[in-house]
């Protein structure tokens, strides 16, 4: 049977409006859902993080994990002579893994992939491409402070107003 | 000179795709199933309707409850704070969230309607007896995953509610106190209650779920759609085939209920209520969710072993009754069990409406924070909404008749040459 062109050409009509009118829906609804399942905004990380004196009580040559926010921070007292405090972002900047503090070997080590950093954080072995990130320390009253910007830091130890 | 490909145009690269992909699955048999058995097309046409919208409803439900589960956390110590989340600072949370709720109920709602309209048909016939205790099955589970999902925001009245709906089968002789505790993890509605109930109703129920419905969809496609008792063929204007005509008509219905639950959930929003505490009282007036009303009136009225002995008949004569009513594939109406489903409906109308008529708890109305919740704008939106809803039912439903005008021409023309 052949069917005339008139009904292929008003099928393809209806086709074409229900396929924009579909095409509408899908993007009313996919809007708002891109930005339900897309909250993924965290509390940004605090300027500062005052840690009380006894829990920052570290022998030289030994290190600690604490949270800055929801980073996980590595806090390092160096060995002697010279003894100094580093505190870094715990996280390989090669692929995410927290890192650690070897005391036999006195670097950092990641050991996913074997990555290695020394204690200026300048990375020494392994496909870790960048430094990792280094937080800025001081001691007040005997509270040890960090912060992840300089400014925040001074502004911190700055005098403060009478 | 350059030579055309031979996929230049989108017909060519659409006819290049479906050679491909039959040549790897071949989906002939399976469209063919779909076609081969034509819809009846009679002035009740409406109630095959609703099986469909079911799958629809069922869908929607795991899309929602995929959405919610991004943000939902299973423990007693932050089930109620996440759902509180999800309502007030996740980006249109309270929609999805609302959604998932009223169509729990939709989905109940219409689930008793296809029940009530396939015992009118009496549809449960012979051979149709395992399609009637597929659907059946699929209806329990369909009610023991809204009461898994009624416990998990955490609040009073879903507590005291499930505290109560658990206590249910401790009633029964020997078995019942370990069934109580098997159910809720313990003796006490605990944290470990809410991750039983939050793996029964996001893996065990929709699974078991799937799997009943395919059966059914299976048994309904081999055994065909059945007439209405009394209905003869002569009653039947047209077959329509489900793949291409009556399947436009079902996506019709599955907008315009989307549409409806959209703008019940933009109108009011689900609550998310006060956060259970086991060491506060039973609110006065709770009641638990509206399909189990008639359950929970009967338990005021009615000592408990009498109730359960009375549900247990009734279920006993609800998936029997194929079996019951032999007479019906004869075509011989049987009073007995007419009489049985008017008292069954009439028992639960009338409980529903009792619980309903009784004072319940009063809610605190809640201001929902989030950004996303603008009334004024929200209303605009569901207008537009509306309008691509009704763009969009308006070329389907013409479609559709173009569909069966074609179909129309065709058989006459076939008509026609074997005429000649």
């Amino acid at each position: 049977m052949k069917i005339d062109q008139s009904y292929l050409a008003r099928r393809r009509f209806l086709c074409g409006m229900l396929g924009s009118g579909a095409a509408t829906l899908a993007a009313g609804i996919s809007l708002p859902l891109i930005s339900y399942t897309g909250n993924l905004h965290e509390e940004p990380p605090p300027p500062l993080l005052e840690i009380p004196a006894d829990q920052c009580r570290l022998p030289p040559g030994k290190s600690k994990l604490i949270m800055y926010g929801r980073i996980p921070t590595l806090l390092i007292r160096t060995p002697e002579p010279n003894s100094v405090w580093r505190a870094f972002a715990a996280t390989c900047t090669h692929f995410d893994c927290t890192v650690g503090y070897s005391e036999r070997e006195n670097c950092i080590v990641c050991a996913c992939h074997g990555g290695y950093y020394d204690l200026e954080d300048n990375p020494t072995a392994g496909p870790p491409p960048r430094p990792l990130r280094a937080f800025y320390l001081a001691f007040r009253d005997g509270k040890l402070i960090l912060a992840m910007e300089k400014e925040n830091l001074d502004q911190a130890l700055s005098p403060r107003d009478p | 000179m350059i030579k055309p490909s031979r996929h230049a145009t989108p017909e060519h690269a659409r006819r290049g795709l479906s050679a491909w992909l039959r040549q790897r699955v071949d989906l002939d048999p399976l469209l063919a199933m779909l076609r081969r058995k034509p819809v009846p097309m009679h002035r009740h046409t409406w109630i095959y309707l609703l099986g469909d919208a079911l799958i629809f409803l069922f869908a929607l439900q795991v899309v929602t409850g995929c959405l919610l589960v991004l943000y939902y956390q299973p423990t007693e110590a932050a089930a109620h704070q996440s759902i509180h989340k999800i309502m007030t600072e996740v980006p249109y949370g309270w929609l999805v969230r609302s959604v998932h709720v009223w169509g729990a109920s939709l989905l109940m709602a219409t689930a008793g309607l296809h029940l009530w309209t396939v015992l009118w048909a009496r549809a449960y016939r012979r051979p149709r007896e395992l399609t009637w205790i597929s659907g059946m099955l699929m209806l329990t589970v369909v009610m023991v995953s809204g009461f898994s999902g009624y416990l998990l925001p955490w609040n009073e009245l879903s507590y005291c509610a499930t505290r109560v709906g658990t206590q249910i089968p401790g009633k029964l002789p020997w078995i019942g106190p370990g069934l109580v505790r098997f159910v809720r993890g313990g003796e006490q509605l605990t944290g470990d209650t809410i991750t039983r109930f939050f793996a029964a109703h996001v893996m065990l129920a929709p699974l078991t779920l799937f799997l009943l419905l395919a059966m059914h969809v299976f048994l309904s496609r081999v055994r065909g759609l059945s007439l209405p008792f009394g209905m003869s063929e002569r009653d039947v204007r047209d077959r329509r085939p489900f793949f291409s005509e009556f399947l436009l008509i079902d996506v019709c219905l599955w907008l315009v209920l989307f549409g409806a639950l959209v703008t019940v959930s933009v109108v009011w929003p689900a609550a998310v209520g006060v956060q259970a505490d086991p060491l506060q009282p039973a609110p006065e007036g709770i009641k638990p969710e509206w399909y189990f009303l008639f359950l929970f009136q009967t338990l005021k009225v009615v000592p408990e072993a009498l109730a359960m002995m009375l549900w247990a008949l009734a279920a006993g004569f609800l998936f029997g009754l194929p079996f019951l009513d032999r007479g019906a594939q004869r075509g011989r109406n049987n009073p007995g069990v007419s009489v049985a489903c008017v008292i069954l409906l009439a028992y639960v109308v009338l409980f529903e409406i009792l619980a309903i008529v009784t004072p319940g708890v009063k809610r605190v109305p809640e201001a929902l924070a989030a950004e996303t919740y603008r009334p004024a704008a929200n209303l605009v939106s569901l207008a537009l909404f509306w309008l691509v809803i009704g763009f969009l039912v308006f070329y389907l439903w013409r479609l559709a008749g173009e569909n069966a005008r074609v179909r129309a021409l065709y058989r006459d023309s076939r008509r026609g040459e074997k005429g000649d």
